[in-house]
């Protein structure tokens, strides 16, 4: 949201993409929206494979399955409960991560585009990491023009339980995250992020 | 013979409050259609959710996607027929609301057009009026919201009984908005509060 450019910018950039007058319906401002998704016929049965499996049960396992679909996800890291993919085209190819990671349970990624988890990284439970946004609109549809950006979890990161990571944010090295809080922007390196608050922890070693 | 007879009938009156109480907010016909809606997976043939839920009599507008089968919850006991609970809840044209949000409809969700709902939104209808220490959470109290055209909410938002979105306003990811929304605001934080106006 705080990379949303000044509305008069998207109404300059909705204009110059208007479709034919003959494709326009009534409720199109600035064209027709973006249907999100896709189908990714590889993924989507090993989806459905794993998803009765219950969560902190068969954990290496799933993880095993996961990387034969193609995932990169190192030997030592695990996934405690079977995630959420969302995303189009090539799901699985759009996440990378590394060694000694700990996902737990009820993660939602959306892979619209890249998801980059360093090693050492831990993730609470029901962390969401999302890829896709809009530019601001108009007011007769505020959500405009469809923006991806990637996401970077850099070495030793910690996110707490319920912790949302908003399209391009990079987490530094070191940095923890608290619960519940919604991250918009880059959290420097060995910071602790409450909600607005942020604490260095660079003497704690 | 008369005292077996009167055990017996006020066993079966037990029997039926506890059987309305178990099943009222069951709604078979919306269970069903959830069910056929959560087959199709996630992101996938939006379009399609939308007209399934349609068939649970769900006022649809014409272009709405939406990417997850949201959570329907009502434990109102006048809502107790399925048409009062699918009247409960209209979304306008041109929508798109994403993979797991909850609505709660114990009253009225009124959503107009072009309106984009991020992940995990939940709209609640019902809340209690508070009650003496013993017990805090005292009678339900249910009241209306409503999402007017143009809205954008932030995934993860939580959108309290009894408030108006104003037309063009957005609600910055992650927030709990307890108070209305002036039309074309951009609110965010919990409680959410004003952040700037935007040009209309």
């Amino acid at each position: 949201m705080s990379r949303a450019p000044s509305p008069s910018d998207a109404t300059t950039t909705a204009a110059a993409k208007e479709p034919p007058a003959a494709s326009r319906r009534p409720f199109d401002v600035h064209g027709p929206r973006e249907n999100p998704g896709g189908i990714d016929l590889r993924f989507l049965p090993i989806d459905l494979l794993l998803r009765p499996l219950p969560a902190l049960t068969a954990s290496a396992l799933r993880c095993r399955i996961l990387r034969a679909a193609g995932l990169r996800l190192a030997k030592s890291s695990i996934f405690w409960g079977m995630p959420t993919f969302l995303g189009t085209g090539d799901v699985a190819g759009q996440l990378t991560i590394g060694e000694v990671c700990g996902i737990n349970v009820g993660c939602v990624f959306e892979l619209e585009d890249r998801i980059t988890l360093h090693d050492h990284v831990s993730v609470g439970h029901n962390v969401m990491f999302l890829t896709r946004t809009y530019e601001m609109g108009p007011g007769a549809q505020r959500a405009g023009a469809v923006v991806r950006a990637p996401i970077v979890i850099e070495e030793g990161a910690w996110l707490g339980a319920r912790c949302t990571i908003m399209p391009g944010v990079t987490v530094g090295a070191g940095a923890v995250i608290g619960a519940s809080v919604v991250v918009t922007q880059n959290v420097p390196a060995n910071t602790l992020l409450t909600g607005s608050n942020k604490i260095s922890l660079a003497k704690w070693r | 013979m008369n005292d077996r007879a009167e055990v017996i009938r006020s066993r079966a009156r037990r029997l039926a409050e506890v059987l309305d109480g178990e099943t009222r907010a069951f709604y078979p016909r919306l269970r069903a259609v959830s069910l056929v809606s959560r087959l199709v997976p996630l992101r996938v043939a939006n379009g399609l959710r939308a007209s399934i839920l349609r068939q649970a009599g769900f006022h649809i507008g014409e272009g709405t996607l939406i990417c997850g089968t949201p959570n329907f919850s009502c434990g109102e006991k006048e809502v107790s027929t399925h048409g009062r609970l699918v009247a409960n809840l209209s979304i306008g044209e041109g929508c798109l609301i994403e993979v797991g949000c909850t609505f709660e409809l114990d009253a009225r969700i009124t959503i107009g057009d072009r309106v984009t709902i991020g992940h995990q939104v939940i709209i609640l209808t019902a809340t209690h009026e508070l009650g003496p220490r013993t017990h805090r959470a005292g009678p339900i109290i249910r009241t209306p919201v409503n999402i007017e055209s143009g809205v954008w909410i932030g995934a993860r938002s939580l959108i309290l009984p009894g408030i108006t979105l104003g037309e063009g306003s957005v609600v910055a990811p992650g927030s709990v908005v307890n108070k209305d929304v002036a039309p074309h605001a951009r609110v965010g934080g919990i409680p959410a509060k004003q952040l700037e106006v935007l040009e209309p």
